[in-house]
């Protein structure tokens, strides 16, 4: 079985080992995801795969990385089950793209407008049917960059509430940045909803 | 001459833009786009009293995201935000070639997801260097809530000028 070792560590099994442990404890927990840049792609890529065929989860995965089409080829290609997953595309209407319309992706017009990226991923939670449920967002570290920092902090924690309440478990995916930055400023004022973090080293 | 550009979050682009070209009312503008695509770009230097033939875009996000089928007049792309020799050799080529007044460096909140402090600093140094080699100002945008002040004013030391555009 394919497993993803980052100097060292051993992110596959790490999940494997963690992800049972909240489902045990009723779902609904909120874990914090901090990778290097330069890690990031493998990182969610093997976080779907495990989330999708070894955990036969469903869910919803906000996407500021690539665009839906471009996206699924590439997690197809590595081994996620796509069709366990509804997709949440905060890029391609940024870009210029008018992209054609799928019942399995949501496209919100651009990262700014998080009310629609929160409504789109609501509206997805009812149509997950698998027990074990999950939300991903990839990244806060990006939506931060066209947001403020109170604004995230509110958004996050709304749907943070929002989905403990649902037992929906959700993956907030971060990139490490400099030290003094906005995004360990979003860190520390997230702490008190986490239920979790994994910390990939550099 | 270099200039640090505190700026706030809220649609700020198209103001900054316009005063760049009021202050700069000749030679080409070179922005370097670490966080927006040309294609959100494009309107904004359309709109307005703006010269777009006037900026010459290097876009480093949109390649990473999507393929590209159609080249843009006045925009060069790389391949990624975090490809900084190559984004280094295309700010080389645009500046050798279009005899730019300006470069703009758009930001340093997003350099600091790519690098760290230290290596960010260096790399910033090396472009402020580069800029200065062909004559041409620089100017560093950084979103002023996204630092807190030790980091805004190690970047104030490596800058000849700080602007806070938040107070306005």
């Amino acid at each position: 079985m394919t497993e993803l070792t980052i100097s060292g560590f051993n992110f596959t099994e790490l999940l494997r080992k963690r992800l049972p442990i909240y489902h045990k404890a009723g779902g609904g927990k909120i874990t914090l995801l901090d990778t290097p840049q330069q890690y990031h792609l493998p990182v969610t890529l093997e976080l779907l795969r495990v989330l999708t065929t070894e955990f036969d989860s469903s869910g919803v995965y906000m996407t500021t990385m690539k665009v839906y089409s471009e996206l699924v080829p590439i997690l197809d290609g590595q081994g996620v089950d796509v069709s366990k997953i509804y997709f949440v595309d905060v890029v391609s209407k940024m870009y210029g793209l008018e992209p054609e319309r799928t019942p399995r992706c949501e496209f919100v017009s651009s990262p700014i407008n998080i009310q629609s990226i929160k409504n789109a991923v609501s509206g997805y939670l009812d149509k997950l049917t698998s027990q074990r449920r999950f939300v991903v967002f990839d990244s806060l570290t990006t939506i931060l960059l066209y947001n403020s920092l109170p604004r995230i902090v509110q958004f996050t924690t709304d749907i943070a509430e929002h989905l403990k309440a649902q037992h929906v478990d959700a993956i907030l995916v971060m990139m490490t940045t400099a030290k003094g930055s906005t995004n360990d400023k979003l860190i520390a004022e997230l702490k008190p909803i986490l239920d979790d973090r994994i910390d990939i080293p550099d | 001459m270099n200039f640090l550009v505190l700026l706030p979050f809220w649609a700020y682009t198209a103001k900054m833009l316009s005063t760049m070209e009021e202050v700069y009312t000749d030679g080409n503008i070179c922005y370097v786009s670490l966080n927006k695509p040309y294609r959100i770009l494009k309107p904004l230097l359309e709109e307005g009293n703006l010269h777009p033939e006037r900026f010459r875009v290097i876009d480093a996000v949109t390649r990473s995201v999507m393929h590209l089928s159609t080249p843009e007049r006045n925009c060069v792309f790389v391949s990624s935000p975090n490809a900084f020799d190559e984004l280094q050799q295309r700010i080389v080529e645009t500046l050798a070639k279009d005899k730019c007044r300006l470069l703009v460096f758009d930001s340093i909140s997003s350099l600091l997801i790519y690098l760290k402090e230290e290596p960010a600093l260096a790399y910033l140094k090396k472009i402020s260097d580069t800029a200065e080699m062909f004559r041409c100002e620089a100017l560093f945008t950084v979103l002023k809530e996204n630092l807190d002040d030790s980091l805004v004013k190690r970047l104030g030391l490596i800058m000849d000028k700080t602007v806070d555009m938040t107070r306005e």
